[in-house]
């Protein structure tokens, strides 16, 4: 009995030290797993997205918005007639406009899909339109389905690409802007998710009772810029005729309004479609205007002749002395571009005439370190702060590094580089009464209710006023009675300069191909905006004043009654 | 020998009373306590069917913004335009002045 009772002890002692330890194994050992597993059944988190802001015109249009895409997808295992399916769908998501293939090799495309037998869940096709989802979705197709997903949308197409950049992903995969607007303000478009996490019941039902947590998304800022959609239209379509017309290999054009600083339309040739964007090579993608530099040629003269007119080292009346023929500096003799020469030039004929030698007065009455001086103030040698992703600048020459060759060849913009960009900034102090301002694209970040405006930021004085006016009317007296005169309108005051800039080619200048370009502002009297229109190559003439100058003055004729800019006379 | 009896009886009696007043305070408890959580409850189901309709909404409120996005676009219209035989304007007249584009070389001014 004894025996029996101590076997059942035994038993029982040994069956709770068993419980035990298999409850100190499940309670404390995997507690804490368990316990995620148990919450995870019962607490559910929803991820709240959030959504890119836009990038607005100055009109509040968009250029840049994220709208709903759908995602259509295909769970195998409940597909019943995989042929069936597939030529339904192929008669949604066949687009004859792309010329990619025939319905009956999408309806193939899908099939193939569908009888995978080494998934259970295959995407078939990404970015549907609402309008082409509800339509399939009508269809009631079993095993069908569809999850959203945001679309990065360009409204104008092609129109601003290089300004807008484009929306991409990195190596994890994750959204993300690349060059222009969309690289720059890459942190400041994409907001942050939220979530909502909360105890639900089996069937997903919320216990209002139990805890819950939520953080709502910041939804991204949007961008108003200063870009003017019709005059950025107009700027495209007459760029992109005009190197037709010429024969140019490519060509930009940038408007800025010299008071504030706006760009108010930026493009150039070639271009790419940013909302296909993976169909383009990299060397599309960067902004000639901000990134590529050249040499300037005769559109850097009215920079010289400003510096001089402010340091009291030329007047306009004063008068070259030595512009009576080719100019001979150490090994080198500089010679006017037509070859013809005018003895005791103003220097308003001297701008008029284009004259290189009147530039090398100019030049040496200035001097090596003045010189330089008036380069850095007018903003050579640094980038300009425009708030787009990829600006470059050339190195300028170190101050103690000029030689007189060098002055002489930078005073008719030989030997010295500089982006469209600096150009049109450089020009604009002239327009702007001597004072510099940053270029900038956008005017202003809103997000609902709130609006942060973005302060033009104002340079430093670089010349005076009076030497501001003064020049700009040397440059009225160079658009109407310089080489392009003939295309100059009449009835509107246009400040301008026509530039031809041979292409250095390994050492030496190729006399075929050139840089043509005209740089200007409009009134000159009270600018509205400064304009630069480069051609790269152009082969009907290697002339500015053929190619870039009438282009010009077309593009002007266009942006008079988008400014409401009224004739003078 | 009674008077004991009688004390047992009327203690049993309070103990029986006490032990009702806790059964119906625990019932009272639990049926509050279902009440609620019914009541919580339906309120999640409301509550998920406000959220489905505000997501419906928000959904149909980006698409209508997808589509005034596409119909606004300058390229958009200008091709309606086009369709329509609506061609630029050839001469920009200024008040008091007429600015005309007469060839591809230049416009003249006419007073």
């Amino acid at each position: 009995m004894l025996l029996r009772l101590r076997i059942v002890v035994f038993f029982f002692t040994v069956a709770a030290i068993a419980l035990l330890t298999r409850l100190f194994y499940w309670q404390i050992i995997r507690g804490g797993e368990l316990s995620l597993q148990a919450r995870a059944q019962y607490l559910g988190r929803e991820q709240l997205p959030a959504r890119r802001g836009s990038i607005l015109a100055s009109d509040g249009s968009w250029l840049s918005a994220s709208v709903d895409a759908w995602l259509l997808y295909a769970m195998i295992p409940e597909i019943e007639d995989a042929r069936r399916v597939a030529n339904q769908l192929a008669l949604f998501l066949f687009e004859e406009e792309k010329e990619e293939g025939t319905l009956m090799e999408e309806a193939m495309r899908i099939e193939g899909q569908l009888e995978r037998d080494d998934v259970v869940w295959v995407p078939i096709e990404r970015k549907l339109d609402g309008a082409t989802k509800n339509n399939i979705d009508a269809l009631g197709l079993k095993g069908i389905g569809f999850e959203r997903e945001e679309m990065r949308v360009y409204p104008e197409g092609s129109s601003s690409a290089q300004i807008l950049g484009f929306l991409g992903k990195d190596e994890e995969g994750r959204n993300r802007g690349y060059f222009g607007l969309e690289g720059f303000y890459d942190m400041t478009l994409e907001g942050s998710s939220g979530y909502v996490e909360r105890e639900a019941n089996a069937l997903g039902v919320p216990l209002l009772s139990r805890r819950s947590k939520r953080r709502d998304a910041l939804v991204g800022v949007d961008l108003v810029t200063h870009v003017n959609r019709s005059m950025q239209l107009l700027v495209e379509q007459e760029l992109k005729e005009g190197i037709e017309r010429y024969g140019a290999r490519a060509g930009t054009a940038v408007v800025m309004d010299p008071k504030n600083g706006g760009i108010m339309a930026m493009a150039s040739f070639p271009s790419y479609d940013p909302a296909e964007y993976v169909k383009y090579g990299d060397e599309y993608f960067k902004n000639p205007v901000i990134s590529d530099s050249f040499e300037p040629g005769s559109v850097f003269k009215p920079i010289v002749m400003a510096s001089a007119l402010d340091a009291g080292a030329v007047e306009p009346d004063s008068k070259c002395d030595i512009c009576d023929g080719p100019y001979k500096i150490d090994k080198y003799e500089i010679k006017t571009w037509d070859n013809k020469y005018y003895p005791d030039s103003t220097m308003t004929e001297v701008l008029m005439h284009s004259d290189n030698v009147g530039m090398v007065f100019v030049g040496n009455r200035l001097g090596k370190d003045k010189f330089y001086d008036y380069l850095e103030k007018f903003g050579f040698g640094e980038v300009t702060g425009i708030d787009l992703q990829g600006e470059f600048s050339p190195r300028l020459r170190d101050k103690g590094e000029w030689s007189g060759v060098d002055v002489a060849t930078a005073s008719f913009g030989q030997g010295i580089a500089v982006t469209p960009i600096q150009l049109v900034r450089a020009i604009s102090v002239i327009a702007n009464g001597g004072l510099s301002m940053k270029p900038q694209v956008v005017d202003k970040l809103i997000l609902d209710d709130w609006e942060e405006d973005i302060e033009s930021e104002k340079g430093e004085r670089v010349i005076s006023e009076k030497a501001a006016k003064r020049i700009a009317e040397m440059m009225v007296m160079a658009a109407k009675k310089g080489e392009a005169q003939w295309t100059a309108l009449t009835g509107f005051e246009v400040a301008g300069k026509t530039g031809t800039a041979q292409i250095p080619v390994a050492g030496h200048y190729d006399d075929e191909k050139t840089i043509a370009s005209f740089v200007g502002f409009a009134p000159a009297s009270d600018p509205r905006f400064v304009m630069l229109v480069t051609l790269r190559e152009p082969q009907s003439s290697p002339w500015a004043s053929e190619t870039a100058a009438p282009l010009w003055f077309r593009i002007a004729q266009g942006i008079f009654p988008i400014l409401g800019i009224q004739p003078e006379r | 020998m009674r008077n004991n009896k009688q004390v047992k009886t009327t203690g049993l009696k309070r103990t029986a009373k006490k032990l009702r007043l806790l059964v119906v305070l625990a019932f009272a408890v639990v049926a509050t306590s279902v009440f609620f959580s019914v009541g919580s409850s339906a309120k999640g189901t409301e509550l998920v069917e406000y959220e489905r309709r505000i997501s419906e909404l928000e959904s149909k409120n980006r698409e209508l913004q997808a589509q005034i996005i596409e119909e606004t676009a300058l390229k958009r219209i200008s091709q309606k335009a086009e369709s329509l035989s609506l061609g630029k304007a050839e001469t920009v007249e200024y008040i008091g002045n007429i600015v005309s584009e007469t060839d591809n070389k230049a416009a003249q001014y006419i007073q």
